[in-house]
This record gives structure tokens, sequence and C-alpha cells, in this order.
């Protein structure tokens, strides 16, 4: 327990101190102005136009922090060596990987909790204060479950970087591979969903194939901002299932991880 | 000396930038095409799923820009195949984003009104009633269904639906509009049915008064169609006017619809009345 | 005296040159080991395969009698790495507080370990500075700091006195003989020989991936020359 919060703590303290962090912290704020200028685009659904900009800003910034920093923290310990440090204190390379990945875990909350206050609350008030007589209301503890999702997936985007970081030394490598595993988890869901859509177009090659990478790659999908406005509703048994998925594969990865670990030659 | 050089090097590269950037506007304007502009369902098949709520807007934003433009361009014309991808454009915003309501609202207008093309935009709104909870969206395909497609029974159907909508209750125009639809098509304890179930729901007197008016009309309509069955049981034939059903004593003499109106039997055997029961026209609808 | 460090037989190739060519040497219980030779002799493979960052194709490492793959036996070395890598946003004593929380170490003791050590090293003042604004000899005395830091048995150091000038190299040197005083074992690598001669109990020398000499008591005030005569024999260019 007390190498996991060594870790979560060292992580923290790295992360939170770098300036692309307060830049990213800046930049969000910058689209949630943004996204008020495009609501004027709306005809009739303002609040929606507004939470799927806030929201979508959100995912994309979360989402590049959380591909950057775990790469460049892995990347600073393999490469740089900060690694060795660490080893040869006694942590065993299981442990290495199980308390480096907690601490990613940690890290992608207080990112989450940081740009997701600035964004339930942004929206709420740009929604209250400018949004005319098509206003929606915004639902804070809907909210709250979207940012929770978010966290999930995240830190199961970290988690993808932590087991390409195991065997590949090279920055933009993991950053590359991270990226492929993140956009076909976030497309699997839509094309198995096509593939069974028009079952009988599609070859059965291709529907086994999709099939098989639905049921092995990580899924990114979740609740959206649907949800903050009360369009959709809390489907919460889809919700834990796929937050059991997310903790089952953030498991396998970092299982798998340290097996691949073990065996490495850290030169 | 070398500040100012790098200064004036600096200057000289962004003014010819903007210049350049003018001269690209213009070509991007000139070359504007569907296949730039209008997005499709491949469009965001490899976006991570959460930023495909803002990149669908802004898909949307896209589309509708576009309509302005091919209006603009074709004089207020858009050519079939221009309209066929409009919708397409709309068919994929609406499948990554099915909650977003502008884009059925410009749908119904655009693909009906302005292209024609009313099956589509039936498809499109029907996808918008399993994600969007608003009475317009199943208002706009009754409306579309009776006075494009000439299906009342598929109109009165979804002018129900719509009525049944908590938010649809301040406009009595629905359930009357569906009710008038039924009627059309044979099915008066449907259309009873509808307007007796809003006046339980419903809170504005004025708009109540306006129900109880039309279950009279349509519970004596009902009266004179029971009459008419019995006579042709009797008769083996329509009666001519409503004075055969009266002599027979099927009838109570001197019914009126409840705004006075008299009520006649037309040739085809349709119970009409001179102020409400009045054949529906397209042209009043339009008016309206 | 008992073996608190054994190497037998270590060959390792990278990319089919063989780097090590059977290293085999022991460290004793207690004594001030100096593992010394020019640059790509293969001081620092040595050392990775010791702390076993990288695993050697043959032979065996074992540590106070127990493989060095078990990683509990490195709970009781402290290493300190050629370049020593520190991340660059926390300070000094946030570092050591992320080693307190991982080794377990009770607070008291790490914060009288935290001042004796950091004293000696003439780092104290510098503990609450972010690692970035750190010279490269603070970063080595920080490096030492934190290898010491566990209290450890046995200190493994790649090129101690590495980027140090000569007050910081005399520190460093005070602190190795100190720890001998309190019976620590010493194990390090280097190419500057006067420090082997004045810490040193034993030393041995490894000349293109092999042990050629055992040096120890009258001898190692002649290293120089048993150095310059091995090179000469097996003609290495490159020796600083």
């Amino acid at each position: 327990m007390g190498m996991l919060m060594g870790f979560a703590y060292i992580t923290l303290k790295e992360n939170v101190r770098r300036r692309s962090f307060y830049g990213v912290v800046l930049a969000y704020l910058l689209t949630l102005v943004f996204s008020r200028i495009l609501t004027e685009f709306s005809l009739q659904d303002p609040s929606k136009v507004l939470l799927d900009f806030t929201h979508t800003f959100l995912t994309f910034l979360v989402f590049l922090s959380v591909l950057f920093i775990t790469t460049d923290t892995f990347s600073k310990d393999i490469e740089k060596k900060g690694v060795y440090l660490i080893l040869a204190k006694g942590v065993s390379r299981e442990s290495y990987v199980l308390g480096r990945s907690f601490g990613l875990v940690v890290f992608s909350l207080v990112l989450v909790l940081i740009l997701g206050t600035i964004f339930l609350f942004g929206s709420w008030l740009l929604n209250l204060l400018s949004l005319g007589v098509f206003r929606k209301e915004i639902h804070i503890g809907a909210g709250l479950l979207v940012l929770l999702s978010l966290w999930v997936k995240a830190s199961l985007i970290s988690l993808v970087v932590v087991f390409f970081s195991t065997f590949m030394s090279n920055f933009f490598l993991v950053f590359l591979a991270s990226v492929v595993v993140l956009m076909a988890g976030s497309s699997i869901e839509n094309l198995y969903y096509f593939v069974h859509l028009e079952e009988d177009r599609i070859s059965p090659v291709i529907r086994y194939l999709i099939t098989f990478m639905f049921y092995t790659l990580p899924s990114f999908s979740s609740h959206g901002p649907d949800v903050v406005l009360g369009i959709e509703g809390v489907d919460l048994d889809h919700f834990a299932l796929d937050l059991l998925k997310a903790v089952l594969y953030g498991g396998f990865l970092v299982t798998i991880g340290s097996l691949i670990f073990r065996r490495r030659e850290i030169a | 000396m070398r500040v100012l050089l790098l200064l004036t090097l600096s200057s000289v590269f962004f003014l010819s930038n903007l210049w350049v950037s003018h001269v690209i506007s213009r070509e991007v304007r000139k070359g504007i095409t569907e296949r730039y502009i209008l997005p499709t369902k491949m469009y965001l098949l490899f976006v991570p799923r959460d930023l495909t709520y803002g990149l669908s807007d802004l898909g949307f934003i896209n589309t509708l820009a576009f309509i302005g433009y091919s209006v603009e361009k074709g004089s207020g014309e858009i050519s079939r195949p221009t309209a066929f991808r409009i919708y397409d454009a709309l068919s994929a915003v609406t499948f990554y984003n099915p909650s977003y309501f502008d884009p059925y609202y410009v749908g119904n207008a655009f693909l009906t009104w302005g292209a024609g093309l009313y099956e589509e935009a039936i498809k499109l709104l029907k996808r918008g009633m399993e994600h969007v909870r608003d009475w317009r969206i199943p208002f706009y395909i009754g409306f579309n269904y009776f006075y494009f497609l000439n299906n009342n029974l598929k109109g009165a159907e979804y002018m129900s639906i719509a009525s049944r909508y908590p938010e649809a209750r301040e406009y009595n125009l629905i359930p009357l509009l569906a009710s008038r639809l039924y009627y059309e098509e044979g099915r008066i304890e449907v259309a009873l049915t509808l307007l007796k179930e809003q006046l339980k729901v419903m809170r504005d007197e004025r708009m109540k008064k306006a129900i109880r008016s039309r279950i009279v009309t349509l519970e004596r309509a009902k009266m004179i169609y029971e009459a008419m069955r019995v006579f042709r049981k009797r008769y083996g034939r329509n009666p001519k006017s409503l004075e055969e059903l009266e002599a027979e004593g099927l009838i109570p003499p001197g019914l009126r619809d409840s705004a006075g109106g008299k009520f006649y039997i037309t040739p085809e055997g349709k119970v009409r009345s001179e102020k409400v029961l009045f054949p529906i026209k397209k042209k009043a609808i339009e008016e309206r | 005296m008992k073996d608190i460090l054994l190497l037998k037989d270590i060959r390792k190739s990278f990319g089919g040159v063989e780097v090590l060519k059977g290293v085999s040497f022991s460290v004793r219980a207690g004594e001030v080991f100096g593992f010394v030779g020019p640059n790509g002799a293969g001081k620092s493979t040595t050392m990775k395969i010791i702390m076993d960052f990288i695993r050697p194709d043959s032979g065996e490492v074992y540590i106070f009698g127990r493989t060095n793959r078990d990683p509990s036996v490195r709970r009781r070395v402290g290493f300190l790495p050629e370049h020593p890598y520190f991340y660059t946003n926390v300070t000094g004593y946030e570092f050591l507080r992320f080693l307190k929380m991982t080794l377990s170490i009770p607070g008291e003791e790490f914060r009288r370990r935290v001042e004796t050590y950091s004293r000696k090293l003439q780092i104290d003042w510098a503990l609450g500075k972010k690692l970035s604004e750190y010279s490269k000899g603070m970063l080595q005395r920080f490096g030492l700091l934190q290898a010491v830091l566990s209290d450890p048995d046995l200190l493994i150091l790649d090129e101690p006195m590495s980027g140090l000038d000569p007050i910081g190299r005399r520190l460093v040197a005070d602190l190795i003989l100190e720890l001998k005083d309190r019976g620590k074992t010493v194990f390090f690598s280097t190419h500057i020989l006067p420090d082997v001669e004045r810490i040193c109990d034993r030393s041995c020398l490894i000349i293109e991936g092999r042990i050629t000499d055992i040096i120890e008591g009258e001898d190692l005030h002649r290293i120089e020359d048993i150095f310059m005569e091995r090179v000469r024999e097996i003609g290495v260019r490159e020796v600083l």
C-alpha cells in the first residue's frame, strides 16, 4: 500500500507542476468561450450544442493530456533510466508496473476532476446566463456520472500506454500505438453496430473480424453530454458493465505488461 | 540592425501569408462542393466516440451552410441528387448524434417543402422520435403523412402520439387535427377516445372547451352514422338526407354540429357538417 | 570473510559482439572494492547485470548469498547509476519522500537519515529546490544521498566521482570511508585511479570484458602502473 501511495505521490507531484498542465486548463477555458460562440449556429437546441462542444473539448483535452503525460512519464523512466533508481530499491518489476499504473490512474482522476469541474460549472453558468428560450436544464448529478465514466476511460488509455511502454522505448512509437488502439477501441462499437445493422450485405469474414475486434479491444464508449442534459437516461446497467469491462481490461493490460516487463532488458 | 532585419522579414512573411490566404479563400468559395463540406457516415467512424458529439454538430453547421449555398446557387431550386446528398449528410449527423433536435427540424423543413423527399424526411424523423423527447417530431411525421402522402390514418396516429406529450398540451390543434384525420378514415371511436383522453390531462379551460365541442360534434356524427347503418339495414340503401333519418325517428330533429353548422350526407355516404366536419383542404392547412 | 557480492563467469553479448567474456570476482563484507577499467571495458554492463537491469547470457550473480534475480535482495542494496535521472518537477525532499513511502521507512528514522547524510554531502540547503535546478555535481551528491537513504548493507556506485569538483570528490570519498567504518560494503566503478588508491581495500581491473587482475594490499599503490601495463598488453587505445 505504501508503495502504491508512493507512486501516486510522485506521479502527481511530477505531473501537476508541468507547464503544459496549466496550458491544458487555460486551453479548456478558452474552448468554453468558443463553444458558446458555436451555439449561435443552433436553431432551436443551443444547450445541446453547448454541451456537445464543451464535452467534446473536455474529452479531447483529457485524452490528449493523458496520452502525452503517460507516454512521457514512461519514456523518462525507461529511456532516461529513471527506473534504475526505483528498481534498485528492491521494487520488483511487477510492482513498478502496478505502482506506475496506479499513479497514472490517480493523476487521470485529478485531471478529470479539475477539467470536469470547469466543464460542469462553466457549462451550467453559460447555459443559465446566456442561452435563451430553448435552454435546457443541466443535471449536475448526471454530469458527475459522465465525469466518472471519462475518468475510467482516461485511466484505461493510460494503461494502454503503460502496456506499450513495457516493451517499446521510443516515445513516438508508444504514442502512435496507443492512439491507434484508442481510435480502434472508439470506433469498434460503431463498426460492430454497422455490421449487425446491415448483416446481409456484409461478408461473414468481415463480420467475424469486427466481432473478434469488438470482443478483444478495449471499449472507450460511455455516457455522453446527452445524459447531462437529461435527454438520455442514465443506463446504470450499461454503465456498470462498461466499468466492469474497463476494470477487467485494465487488469489484463497491467498483468500482461508486468509479464513482459519482467523479461525486459533495460540497457 | 539584425533585430530590425528579422522583424522586417517576419512581417513580410506574415503579410504575404495574409495575401495568399485571401487568394485561397476565393478559390475555396469557387470550388465548394458537396464532398468538400457535407459529412458522411464514414466521416466520424474512426473518431473517438465522445468526440463525435461536437464533430457531428460541426457537420450539421456545414450542412446548414451548404443548404443555404445550394439554394442561393440554384436560385431557390435544389437538384434531386443534391437533395439526396443533403439527406445523407443529415442522416450521418443524426446517426452519430441522434438526440440533437436541429437536424430533424431542418431536415423536415428542407426535405419536404424544399426537395420533395417525403419518405426520407419521415425516415429521418422516425430516428429522432427514438432519441428526442419533443412532440414536434411525431407532429411533423403525422403532418407529412397526411399532407404530402395523403395517408390520413398514419397522420392521425403520429398526431395522437404528439398530442400525448405533456409539452404539447398547450396546443389543442394537434388532438383536434388528429381527431379529424381519424374521422376522415372512419375511425370515430379512436378519435373520440383520443379527445376524451386529452380532456383529462388538459388544464387550460379554453382549450378544454374546444375539445368538448369537438367531442359533441363527433358524437353527433357517430349517431348519424349509426342511424345510417340501421337505415341501410331497413331499406338496402343509403339515406339521401338527414331528413330521411329524422322521419324514421333514427336521429332527433335539427341535429347540428357544435358550431351550429348543419350536418349533411355526401353522395359517397360520408357525414359532414357546414362548420366543423368540412373536407380537409391542404390549402387551408397551409394558410393556417 | 563472507562474500557479499559474487559474480561467476558472466558472459554477455550485444548484437553478436561479446562485451563480457567470463567475468568472475567477489566482494567481501565490510570492504571497499574498486572496479576499474577504461571506457567501454564493460564496467557499466557489469553493474547493470548485478542490479538485474539486464540479464547475462550465462553466469550467475549472488548478493548476500542469494541470486540477484530476487528483487528483495536489493532492499539491502543502495545503488547510484552512472548518469542518474531524477524527475525534474519535484524537489529533492519530495523525491526522498517518495522513496520513504516506497521503502516504508519510519518517519523519525527517515528524517534523521535525510538530515545526517544531506549535511555530510552538503546538499541539505537544496532539498527544497526542484531537481531541475540542481547542478551536475549536486545531482551526483543527491544520487548518493538517495542511495544511502535505506541504510543499505551494500552500496553499488557506478562512477560516483563523475562530474564532481575536488570538494565534492572529497565529500563522497569521506562518506564512503565512514560507511566502511560502520561495517558497510562498498562496490564502486571508476576510472579515476588515485581514488582507488586512496579509499579501496581491494580492486579489480576489467579490460575488454575480462578481469585481468585483482589488486590488494601494497599493490594498490602501483595500480596505475599495473593498469597501463595491462592496457599496453591488450592494446586498448582509448584510456582516460
